[in-house]
């Protein structure tokens, strides 16, 4: 039988530190791909995880139990992938370079028509609307656990979710040429 | 907002967030306009699609260079016995009144959740996915499998029931999980799972898409956190 993540998060409280690797263990996967999908590449999704556990670890004890854990670790997440990208367009803008908006080696690796395609077209969403698509078909949420997540009403996540999926809709048409 | 009634029903149900009633609303739409019909066909494939991106597993060293950054000393341990008690000031909230209203709407939800799970507790099993086989005078088991993890534990079976298939699903969930198929674009749910925990007896028509001989792969998720894969296959059983 696991133990229940808000055991966990109290020992980690008391200074276990085995409880928290429990925690990195359980969670490294869904962290690590959330970001990678966010941010567009391996290594930067690396940087990502990384720094969201190191978080964690930092603030547990300002960890509010009334929500669930993992809503409050993928929200980390989707705040540290924002500022990664915001670091990379400041640093794009300074030196003139453009963001690459073809998918990274790694998802040319995987292999897949589809996932390059999902990938390319991820990468000209919004933010607001990559976060989403995430957090449903990445993390496979519940409206609910995404409404707290990302700290919104439920029904404002079924209208992101349904305009985001009308935008991936559209850019993959266009990317079969339909 | 979304533009109408269907749209709304559309994507709940691709989200495995339709209750019985709205399922039978949808039925209805679905059957009433062929443009409906094409919409939720083009809605359920593109849901399929994302839903079919891999997870990749993370990178090995990860948790080494995760301990590696920790500082050496504890998280203060004093805080421990806070974090039970009190509600604390988080790290990403922003102070405000609104967390007055946001525990408001939360008993509102509570409560609306406690109605709505006890209407659709009291709801005959056949209601509870729209696409449940009533009968199983006729249905020849082909296959069933184990399922064993720490929310869920039961037996997933497969039935030919004339020219169809069915899987079943007998065992106990103690909390939603997320379990699909998905074949051919189309992604088929296992929604009481996802809905109601608890005992669970019930048994799912599978699409007609369904025919190949090919093993059939269900993917279980809580919340986020895949749990594994359950494989049947149309070899009889012997």
């Amino acid at each position: 039988m696991s133990v229940d993540d808000t055991v966990l998060v109290q020992r980690c409280c008391a200074g276990d530190r085995a409880a928290f690797d429990t925690l990195i263990l359980r969670y490294q996967t869904p962290v690590y791909n959330a970001a990678l999908r966010l941010v567009g590449n391996a290594d930067d999704a690396k940087d990502v995880a990384q720094t969201v556990f190191l978080k964690v670890f930092l603030h547990v004890a300002d960890f509010d139990p009334q929500y669930r854990f993992f809503s409050w670790l993928y929200r980390i997440t989707l705040n540290e992938s924002h500022n990664l990208l915001g670091k990379r367009r400041g640093y794009a803008e300074i030196t003139g370079e453009e963001l690459d908006p073809r998918p990274g080696p790694e998802a040319q690796a995987e292999g897949g028509e589809t996932v390059q395609s999902i990938d390319l077209a991820l990468r000209q969403l919004s933010l607001e609307h990559r976060q989403v698509i995430v957090l449903r078909h990445v993390l496979h949420l519940s409206y609910e656990a995404m409404a707290e997540t990302l700290q919104v009403a439920d029904k404002t996540v079924k209208s992101r979710l349904h305009s985001a999926r009308q935008r991936m809709r559209d850019l993959l048409s266009l990317e079969r040429g339909v | 907002m979304l533009e109408d009634r269907p749209q709304e029903l559309m994507q709940a149900a691709i989200d495995g967030e339709l209750d019985a009633t709205g399922q039978s609303e949808l039925t209805r739409c679905v059957d009433a306009d062929p443009l409906v019909a094409q919409q939720y066909a083009d809605w359920r494939a593109l849901s399929a699609r994302l839903d079919a991106i891999p997870l990749e597993p993370a990178p090995a060293d990860l948790l080494i260079q995760i301990r590696a950054a920790l500082p050496p000393v504890a998280v203060p341990s004093v805080a421990a016995p806070l974090v039970a008690l009190r509600l604390r000031r988080r790290w990403y909230a922003a102070p405000g009144s609104w967390r007055y209203a946001a525990a408001f709407a939360g008993v509102v939800l509570v409560a609306g959740l406690f109605f709505y799970r006890g209407a659709e507790l009291d709801a005959p099993l056949d209601q509870m996915t729209g696409t449940l086989v009533r009968s199983r005078s006729a249905a020849v088991e082909l296959d069933h499998a184990r399922v064993d993890w720490p929310a869920v534990q039961g037996q997933l079976t497969l039935y030919q029931e004339g020219a169809g298939l069915s899987v079943a699903f007998e065992g106990h969930n103690s909390a939603p999980i997320q379990a699909w198929v998905v074949y051919g674009g189309e992604k088929t749910p296992l929604a009481n799972l996802n809905k109601t925990v608890g005992n669970q007896s019930f048994k799912v028509a599978l699409p007609e898409a369904i025919r190949a001989t090919e093993p059939i792969e269900w993917v279980f998720v809580q919340e986020g956190t895949p749990l594994g894969q359950v494989t049947l296959s149309r070899a009889p059983v012997h």
